[in-house]
């Protein structure tokens, strides 16, 4: 009846990639992860209020949104949501195309991430260097996450992931926002919007930083280490529901408590 | 005109929508506790379901918590409404046709109202203005 479909420390996070959950037509954690948040009501307004800054714009009337604008509500949303709720959202364990769509979706990467012309890597890094919030934050992201090839451990700090997905998600909003770079749920790819095409000499340097993002260890594969401690969440099919699986799910979306220690 | 009639079970207050394959017509246990005192004052209501069941067109299995304002509203007599009564049996005022027949009794209404945003499942972002109630009062 219970499918497993998450696994991670401490609280959800992406999947480590090739990790199997049951294929189920219906277990989509990035709904449950929407469901969550509509739920509350704190995060259910503040999710919509990014949304309406991010949606602004009909595209097919050639009107643009406020990237600007966008970035800060984003940065609103994620600062002041507790990681309960944001990091469900970004994080979801898909294993379907239409749930990593989903999770692609939520930063509303039409207005906060893309752009018409993919700018050199080295160049945003030289714009986010220009600015505090960004510099710090990826310096920030830099402490937490970043672990050379090759190396014992994945995360730095003694492992702490959940130190490198609050770095990471600090970084959304920003001028190196990053997102999936498509739709992929097994070998999803995270990229802020560059390229290093166009690097001259300095491809390799170039290369570097975007392995930041691209050969993240911590940030992909984190999770592996720490199955021990994983966590499982259910995810039922109408046919299976009982008066006990619907109080178990009622738990679930009340809080934190509502993970099932396996 | 939205009037509340306490007496008609709102179909999406009980699980009806259990036999698609959601798992959002789930009934909160507030909301339960809430319809057993059906002659409550009007107050603000709220059910679970998916946003393809609100009716207006739109196909997203995202769920939302829809709020309504609901409840029986005192009825209280001013001298506005005994004027009206006597107008209308003296005859000074004609009865409005039928379909056309304003309230004698006050309505519980949302007052203010909140926009919701959701994904829809060809992943496109929608805003929803004035969805959902935030707040109700008996209105006349």
């Amino acid at each position: 009846m219970c499918l497993v479909c998450v696994s991670l420390s401490g609280m959800l996070t992406v999947a480590p990639k090739g990790f199997q959950c049951p294929a189920e037509k219906n277990c989509n954690p990035c709904l449950d992860a929407a469901k969550a948040c509509n739920l509350n009501n704190s995060c259910k307004k503040q999710r919509s209020s990014y949304i309406a800054t991010c949606s602004k714009g009909d595209s097919s009337k050639g009107e643009t949104c406020s990237k600007k604008r966008c970035h800060r509500a984003l940065r609103m949303f994620l600062d002041r949501m507790h990681p309960e709720f944001s990091h469900r959202l970004l994080f979801c364990p898909c294993q379907t195309e239409g749930c990593a769509e989903r999770r692609r979706q939520t930063i509303v990467p039409d207005c906060s991430y893309i752009e018409k012309e993919k700018p050199n890597c080295l160049e945003l890094w030289k714009v986010c260097r220009q600015d505090s919030l960004c510099r710090s934050r990826l310096a920030d992201y830099l402490a937490n996450c970043w672990m050379p090839p090759h190396t014992a451990s994945t995360c730095p700090n003694q492992d702490n992931h959940q130190a490198c997905l609050s770095s990471f998600t600090r970084l959304i909003g920003t001028e190196i926002t990053p997102n999936y770079v498509d739709n992929s749920f097994s070998n999803w790819v995270i990229s802020p919007w560059c390229t290093c095409k166009g690097s001259g000499n300095q491809e390799e340097e170039c290369m570097n930083f975007l392995h930041y993002f691209t050969n993240n260890t911590c940030l992909s594969d984190g999770t592996t280490s720490s199955l021990k401690l994983r966590l499982k969440m259910c995810c039922m099919t109408p046919q299976s529901w009982s008066a006990q699986s619907l109080n178990s799910l009622g738990l679930m979306l009340s809080g934190p408590a509502a993970f099932l220690l396996i | 005109v939205y009037t509340p009639d306490k007496k008609r079970p709102y179909p999406d207050e009980t699980e009806a929508s259990g036999a698609q394959p959601s798992t959002a017509a789930i009934t909160p246990n507030h909301v339960r506790s809430r319809r057993s005192t059906v002659e409550s004052h009007c107050s603000l209501r709220s059910v679970l379901l998916q946003v393809r069941d609100l009716g207006l067109g739109y196909d997203s299995d995202e769920s939302i918590l829809f709020k309504y304002c609901s409840g029986t509203c005192p009825r209280v007599l001013s001298n506005h409404d005994l004027t009206l009564s006597n107008l209308l049996l003296s005859g000074l005022l004609t009865h409005p046709a039928p379909g056309q027949q304003w309230h004698d009794s006050p309505c519980c209404r949302a007052t203010h109202h909140e926009d919701m945003a959701f994904l829809d499942n060809s992943h496109r972002w929608h805003k929803v203005e004035k969805l959902s109630a935030a707040g109700c009062s008996c209105v006349g």
